[in-house]
């Protein structure tokens, strides 16, 4: 207990000495096949307990119907909620036996958000989400064309490369060729104008 | 057979950390669908080598699937 309560008066020294105040992060699990009334029961409930502790609410995110990894107490869906909140830090305990006893939550956890932490909604997340894998999608098949290209022009490199070789190293068997033609065509001239030949 | 270039595995130090170059502070239990390639098919956490992540990020990234497991957002075993 010492060493718990020596570490916040360190920091509370040192920055806000006039108020205690810290933000928190609490969400809470809640079975989602549920009328209404239960649903609004729970969650007046959750947020009765955080006013008797004095918290102000900053942030709310309902998440909504959401599968589970594995069932709890039965159940395979449940609902999310998520808020932020500034306790006096004296009042977490209380909150969270509160929260162990209520009924009707499955699970909830109440943290203190990591430093630099940058309260986003679900839905914006989303959206930023799918705006940030649409670039990467871009990005990626935007480098495919040009590995692509690369091997095109490469190949093409190559192939010209190994014309030219063929060329240098053996001239002479392109001049004969030519005559060669000129041969045939004289022979297949010879061929036709015979006319002992009968198809 | 050991020389074959097709059979050998990449250099695990030629690996970057995936979220250091997204600059990333912390590793949010919330946003699960990015934890959860980081873990196996039995619900286990990946190791280090496989994934190339850097020691700082591992550390967060394990309370993040703790967490996220706590709240059945991830499973602890399949």
């Amino acid at each position: 207990m010492t060493l718990l309560r020596s570490k916040p008066a360190a920091d509370t020294d040192l920055d806000d000495q006039e108020s205690d105040i810290r933000l928190y992060e609490c969400s809470i699990l809640y079975p989602f096949p549920l009328n209404q009334k239960e649903e609004k029961e729970i969650i007046d409930g959750v947020e009765e307990i955080f006013k008797e502790a004095g918290a102000r609410e900053v942030e709310k995110d309902l998440w909504g119907r959401r599968g589970l990894a594995y069932p709890i107490k039965g159940h395979n869906e449940g609902s999310f909620v998520i808020y932020h909140l500034e306790i006096d830090p004296s009042k977490i305990k209380g909150i969270n036996e509160a929260l162990n006893i209520m009924h009707g939550v499955l699970r909830h956890l109440l943290l203190k958000p990591p430093a630099g932490y940058q309260i986003t909604k679900l839905s914006d997340g989303y959206k930023k989400w799918l705006d940030e894998r649409e670039t990467v999608e871009e990005r990626r098949e935007s480098e495919k064309e040009a590995k692509l290209e690369r091997h095109v022009m490469d190949k093409a490199k190559r192939h010209a490369k190994r014309v030219e070789d063929k060329k240098k190293e053996n001239p002479s068997t392109e001049k004969e060729v030519p005559i060669e033609k000129d041969k045939l065509a004289e022979e297949l001239e010879k061929l036709i104008s015979d006319d002992e030949l009968n198809l | 057979m050991a020389n074959n270039p097709q059979q050998r595995r990449s250099d695990p130090r030629l690996k970057k950390c995936p979220f250091c170059e997204g600059n990333a502070k912390y590793i949010d239990y919330k946003d699960y669908p990015t934890i959860k390639p980081f873990t196996d098919y039995f619900g286990s956490i990946r190791q280090r080598y496989y994934t190339g992540i850097c020691l700082k990020h591992q550390k967060m990234l394990r309370t993040a699937v703790q967490r996220a497991r706590f709240m059945g957002m991830l499973a602890y075993r399949k």
